[in-house]
């Protein structure tokens, strides 16, 4: 067992450190814009002095190195600064945006792993049939998809010519008027339920499928193929056959023997497009007016707000470095090679 | 004659389709072994040891096929069955152990995990018995400390104890046929040592048949009473051990057994058979052994051999014996 | 010693038969010539050139698709087929160029720290880390939003964000090359570190540069038409097909041709490559071949 805690203790030291090269190179990057966003804080109408005054406020004044100290020094005891453009504190409006769009991601990815694993198991068993063939063809096209024209056909389709889904938001004008749910968790399909509200709990799952489905094609290409290849990298060794050759059930080789180790990699996959769908909800949000952190990023980069910029983006970055993280740790839990040092 | 035979092969062809022509990797046209009989199946890589083995427990797939023949198990054509009831054979009734013991298990479970679900299968017991039984063949194949090594993993068990946990899921449901493919080629030589003796008690307990293949004729003359010779595809010789290893009537059985270096033979050179196994894409005429054969006539390179008796079950396949016998004594 | 057998297995018609067996791969092969030709002789495909490149037409915006207009008009009256072609250099353009650009930076970064090992290794692969743990597009935009929108930005910014596979890859191959004899011996020679690896490294890391490129050509074209998109990367009156698809955002409900003829052909040719990519990596890979 030391080993697994040390394998643990090594990645998370890992991640930290990742982590601090994040916020150094964002925070050169949102510095080193040439805009002047003591400006944008006073407003346009701003005197010389009350540029210079806001400036030193937003303690811009300081040599990079002392802001870089401050920023990260205020960041981790819960101050991610305030936002030039809304004046709100930075950590609570996202707090507010990201609810939308974490529930956007997890259903969308809920949606390619429940397609997704069938499909490459199926498609791997019967290697190189017509269904096989299909499959295939499928995952490529589906990764091939740029996102924002996906969402916009599928309006197309199903906003336009059948009209059985919305275009558009999270919950329609007139539920949302006459019908409102409190917003306690801020992901509306649980606030609904909570709310006992269920025709509020329908139109806002029907706000839901098609941007989820927008963002479910990418993964779903993704861990289809990568199920599939490791299934039939497994079901090639010779621990295969000798379940075969002592008369095993196929079900059990396949579902139980050979699945376990071809979940391995595909875990990676599912994570890597999990936080790549947090960072693409960007085209998304746009696409379907979705009220989400990534609304809020694309406003925030238009009007320069950089503590704005950094907390969003340090906060995707830190997922994401989560993620790739927790995928480590959970392959050392799964795969038992790993766990003791091979 | 079927019932006196546990393993009867007749007329089996084996091919594989590439993508530059057809492989004809087995071409058998008897084979036989009794009940309670050891046989080994010896040859060069590639000859079609482990085709046959496949062969037998069902497991040609991919490109190959079965292109003709009979495999009689126990009186039932193995090429004829259902898969229903080719699930119920394996594993309980032919039992078949690999050559490298570490890739036969599965990484990510524990060795005592198939082992308990092969013995829940086939003799339909509850899990505790299971293991119960499980730990018994962990036992009865020297395992140390059997229950503890039920949940270990593979990679913590070094190859010797790998081989003996899969002898132990092969002998766990009684089979009445056990194939080793190669079962001590993996190993360090006292390793081998110790589970060749392991094989050869097993037989003092069971009323098992053994198929052991392999390409070392040190293994076969310790623990075979008889020897199948094979060389591109085809059965060249079958004769019992003491038979063959004092007078190979085959030429290339001959050349086989002459190549081995033997103590006292230092400073000489190497005895070895000339040319090269042939490509089974076009498997030459005649005699497959014809383009390296000392002894080779006109009659090689177009007749294929027939398969003469030659006494107690002792048989071989060439057209020049009778003659040879006065040259090779 | 090859024998014949493995002569034939190795030989370019046997390549070249795998190939064609996979008619997938194929078709994306046949699909990317189309795609050059016509990116080589736009301005004689495209019936209205001038459109591509800022001529208006204002009397004919939202012309649905019709023998005159394949693709119908946009909403200052351009043929969107024109635009579609010429298009296609623009496309490929940015492809070829970021690649390159990427190539430059992430290989012989990659040779090197895997050559050297020790602490430039470490190093290195430090700094991969952070750029990888970076969502690419998040990273591409940042920089872009940097650099100011412009589509020469977005290949650089796309290029910085890339390099970190690439040298992940060639560093990969370094090691396990560097314990070769025959690096050895040129070593024993005298031949200075970096003509090794410049020789003899490099060299032997074309195959998998070759299939990961191939693979993420799609990708390229992927990022920088959503670039585009966002209003990033090309400016109007550029035929990039990311922008059009944006400009014509506003009215896709009542003129749909207007995107989803561009983003079609975003989408056939990013599928395209990423077929080849991944036929590429099959007959790479003799794993997966399954003879």
């Amino acid at each position: 067992m030391h080993c697994l805690r040390n394998y643990i203790i090594r990645r998370i030291f890992l991640g930290i450190i990742v982590l601090f090269g994040v916020t150094v190179i964002t925070f050169t990057i949102a510095r080193v814009v040439p805009s002047e966003p003591a400006a944008r804080w006073v407003g346009p109408r701003a005197t010389h002095e009350q540029i210079e005054m806001a400036r030193e406020h937003l303690g811009l004044d300081q040599p990079l190195p002392v802001q870089y100290w401050r920023y990260m020094r205020d960041l981790v005891s819960g101050d991610w600064g305030v936002s030039i453009r809304t004046h709100q504190p930075v950590l609570r409006d996202i707090r507010a945006f990201l609810p939308a769009s974490l529930e956007l991601c997890v259903t969308g990815m809920l949606m390619a792993i429940i397609l997704g694993i069938p499909l490459g198991v199926f498609s791997s068993v019967h290697k190189n049939t017509f269904f096989d063939h299909g499959v295939r063809v499928l995952a490529i096209a589906a990764v091939s998809l740029p996102t924002f024209w996906l969402g916009m056909i599928l309006q197309l389709l199903f906003f336009k010519e059948l009209g059985i889904l919305p275009l558009s938001g999270r919950v329609s004008m007139d539920v949302r008027w006459m019908m409102p749910f409190e917003s306690i968790t801020g992901f509306n399909l649980i606030d609904t339920l909570i709310a006992g509200n269920f025709t509020a709990f329908v139109d806002v799952s029907r706000h839901l499928i098609l941007p989820a489905l927008t963002l479910a094609a990418y993964p779903l290409g993704l861990i289809t193929r990568m199920i599939r290849s490791s299934m039939l990298e497994v079901l090639g060794e010779e621990h295969i056959t000798v379940g075969k050759a002592y008369g095993l059930s196929r079900r059990l080789i396949i579902y139980r023997y050979a699945l376990k180790n071809a979940l391995s990699p595909t875990l990676v996959v599912i994570a890597l497009s999990f936080a790549y769908s947090l960072a693409g909800t960007f085209l998304i949000e746009a696409i379907f007016s979705w009220p989400g952190l990534g609304y809020y990023a694309a406003l925030s980069i238009i009007s320069v707000d950089y503590p704005a910029i950094m907390g969003v983006t340090i906060l995707i970055a830190a997922l994401y470095v989560f993620l790739n993280m927790a995928v480590d740790i959970i392959q050392a839990l799964i795969d038992p090679r790993i766990k003791l040092g091979k | 004659m079927s019932t006196d035979y546990i393993l009867n092969i007749r007329g089996l062809q084996v091919e594989f389709n590439t993508y530059i022509g057809t492989v004809k990797a087995v071409n058998i046209e008897e084979l036989n072994m009794t009940k309670g009989e050891f046989l080994g199946l010896v040859g060069e890589t590639g000859c079609g040891k482990t085709v046959t083995s496949m062969a037998i427990c069902g497991l040609i797939t991919g490109k190959g096929r079965i292109k003709a023949g009979e495999i009689y198990f126990d009186g039932k054509d193995l090429l004829k069955i259902t898969t229903e009831q080719a699930d119920q054979i394996r594993g309980k009734k032919i039992a078949m152990i690999f050559q490298d013991p570490t890739s036969s298990l599965n990484p990510v479970f524990t060795v005592g995990d198939m082992i308990t679900r092969i013995i829940r299968k086939h003799k339909k017991v509850n899990r505790k018995e299971a293991t119960r039984l499980a730990v018994e063949a962990f036992r009865r194949v020297n395992l140390p400390t059997p229950e503890q090594v039920l949940n270990q993993y593979p990679h913590q068990l070094s190859g010797g104890m790998c081989q003996r946990v899969m002898i132990a899921m092969a002998l766990s449901c009684d089979p009445k046929l056990l194939i080793a493919d190669e079962p001590t080629t993996a190993l360090d030589v006292t390793i081998a040592a110790q589970i060749l003796d392991l094989i050869k008690s097993i037989r003092k307990e069971m009323d098992l048949s053994l198929l052991l293949i392999t390409h070392n004729l040190g293994v076969v003359a310790q623990v075979c009473d008889r020897v199948a010779v094979m060389y591109a595809g085809n059965v060249v010789e079958v004769a019992p051990t003491s038979e063959i290893f004092k007078e190979p009537l085959h030429p290339y059985a001959h050349g086989l057994l002459k190549s081995v270096p033997k103590p006292g033979s230092k400073g000489k050179k190497l005895a070895m058979i000339e040319g090269m196994v042939p490509s089974l894409l076009n498997p030459p005429n005649g005699c497959r052994f014809h383009p390296r054969c000392p002894h080779a006539r006109e009659i090689c390179k177009t007749d294929v051999p027939p398969i003469n008796s030659y006494g107690n079950r002792r048989f071989a396949a060439c057209h020049l014996i009778p003659e040879l016998k006065k040259e090779i004594i | 010693m090859t024998t014949n057998l493995d002569k034939k297995f190795n030989s370019l018609a046997y390549q070249f038969h795998l190939l064609r067996s996979n008619k997938l791969t194929f078709i994306g092969c046949a699909f990317i010539l189309l795609l050059i030709i016509v990116a080589l002789f736009a301005p004689f495909i495209a019936p209205h050139v001038e459109h591509a490149r800022g001529g208006v037409d204002a009397a004919n915006m939202f012309q649905p698709p019709q023998v005159e207009y394949p693709f119908g008009t946009d909403e200052a009256g351009r043929c969107i087929f024109s635009r579609v072609v010429v298009g296609s250099r623009i496309s490929l353009g940015v492809g070829v160029f970021t690649i390159g650009l990427t190539l430059l930076i992430g290989v012989p970064l990659g040779a090197i720290a895997g050559y050297a090992g020790g602490v430039i290794d470490e190093v290195v692969m430090r700094i991969t880390d952070v750029f990888l743990s970076f969502p690419p597009l998040l990273l591409a935009m940042a920089v872009t939003a940097m650099l100011g929108p412009a589509l020469t930005n977005v290949m650089i910014a796309i290029a910085i964000t890339w390099w970190p596979w690439y040298t992940r890859l060639v560093r990969g191959q370094a090691v396990s090359l560097r314990e070769r004899a025959f690096v050895e011996a040129a070593r024993a020679i005298g031949v200075t570190p970096l003509k090794i690896v410049g020789r003899h490294i490099i060299p032997n890391c074309v195959a998998p540069i070759i299939v990961q490129g191939s693979m993420d050509f799609g990708f390229i074209v992927l990022t920088s038409a959503a670039l585009s998109f966002l209003g990033l990367g090309a400016q109007p009156p550029m035929p990039e097909w990311g922008l059009m698809v944006s400009s014509g955002r506003t009215f896709f409900l009542t003129s749909w041709w207007v995107v989803t003829f561009p983003g079609l052909a975003i989408f056939t040719t990013v599928l395209a490559f990423n077929l080849l990519g991944d036929g590429l990596r099959e007959i790479m890979d003799p794993k997966t071949r399954g003879l």
